[in-house]
């Protein structure tokens, strides 16, 4: 009905304007239209205020999982797995210097991991006395993680657990491919290879922040330290 | 005696502005990739991508340059560029949207809440553009 009433008012002003007068052509509702915009518009800001809180890292370690992993003050299950370009790497090789190891359920589709590696990264640029190390499990080692190490030029040692050492740690789960990933967890270990830190989470959207990681660090690295 | 303000002033200085800041941007992105493919003038390359990114700013510089000369003459003659505002609301709404959802990707963590700061801006930009428009075809 509008619609016609539409092309009749535009029929009337092509009318018009040939007999010479100019005539305004009606004016078109807008209202509808910029309500709808103003409600995205109000939905697209509150998102940005609050998308803050989807992922972020947290002061405190968490230990969602007590049986998962070795406790603080116990060594770590010695391993040895490939990284990337097929060098094993493992608790022998760690065993001297302090290492961080960083059990990460994708560098594909977990987003929040990708930002707590860049955020240990960042933190952790130009330690040379520190190991850190990344466990990814082997259905993890996809392309787009790949690509995520490869652009990123990051300080880890980024190893594939082709061992089975996430499910004998029980910190094995599913992907949402129902692929095998490891859970969001980290250890700081120190040079004799006994457990530090420990933060083992169920979900990835929030980590350890690497603030807290860095005190440990310096703790196990200071041989003055006492237990 | 004071003379009336011209119409639609508002919706003039915001489109004016944002032609401004378009403008100024497109001409950096093409600068930039200038600079890379032919002329290395500085020292340092404006951004820290490869030459494929470079060609992307290039693109993009364009773009914005032909948007800020669509907003330009919308800033002179608003009643026959209402559409323009309309195109400019749709763009800014979908960059605030694009950079939500990079925020999201964890890939720009180190752009920390920067890009939260742009989304929200863009938006009221946006909707500045939404309710300051003259209707099309006449003044509201």
């Amino acid at each position: 009905m509008a619609a016609a009433g539409a092309r009749g008012a535009h029929l009337s002003v092509a009318a018009s304007e040939t007999d010479g007068t100019p005539e305004r052509p009606p004016t078109r509702p807008l209202v509808a239209g910029k309500i709808g915009t103003t409600l995205l518009g109000c939905y697209l800001l509150a998102l940005a205020l609050r998308i803050g809180g989807c992922y972020q890292p947290e002061l405190r370690a968490r230990d969602d999982i007590p049986g998962a992993g070795p406790q603080v003050g116990e060594p770590f299950p010695e391993f040895e797995l490939p990284d990337l370009s097929g060098t094993r790497i493992g608790t022998r090789i760690l065993a001297g210097t302090a290492a961080v190891l960083v059990f990460a359920p994708s560098l594909d589709w977990s987003p929040p991991t990708k930002a707590r590696l860049i955020d240990l990264a960042q933190a952790f640029s130009g330690r040379r006395d520190v190991a850190l190390a990344v466990i990814l499990t082997e259905a993890q080692a996809t392309p787009r993680g790949l690509a995520f190490v490869r652009e990123r030029h990051t300080p880890f040692y980024y190893l594939v657990d082709t061992d089975g050492v996430v499910e004998r740690l029980g910190l094995h789960t599913d992907g949402p491919d129902g692929t095998a990933a490891a859970l969001p967890a980290t250890f700081v270990v120190d040079r004799q290879g006994v457990v530090r830190l420990r933060d083992v989470r169920r979900q990835a959207r929030s980590w350890l922040a690497p603030e807290v990681i860095l005190d440990v660090v310096a703790t196990s690295l200071d041989p003055h330290a006492t237990e | 005696m004071r003379s009336a303000p011209p119409a639609y002033l508002w919706y003039r200085l915001l489109a004016a502005t944002t032609a401004l800041f378009c403008l100024l941007v497109g001409l950096i992105f093409v600068v930039a990739f200038l600079d890379r493919a032919l002329f290395q003038v500085f020292a340092h390359p404006l951004f820290e991508t490869n030459y494929w990114g470079y060609y992307i700013l290039g693109f993009a510089g364009s773009a914005l340059l032909a948007w800020a000369g669509c907003l330009l003459s919308a800033a002179r003659d608003p009643e026959h560029g209402a559409g323009i505002g309309t195109a400019t609301a749709a763009g800014l709404m979908l960059g605030s949207i694009l950079r939500l959802l990079a925020w999201y990707s964890g890939e720009y963590r180190l752009a920390a809440d920067q890009l939260r700061l742009e989304s929200a801006v863009l938006v009221v930009l946006a909707l500045a553009f939404v309710w300051l428009r003259p209707a099309r075809g006449g003044r509201t």
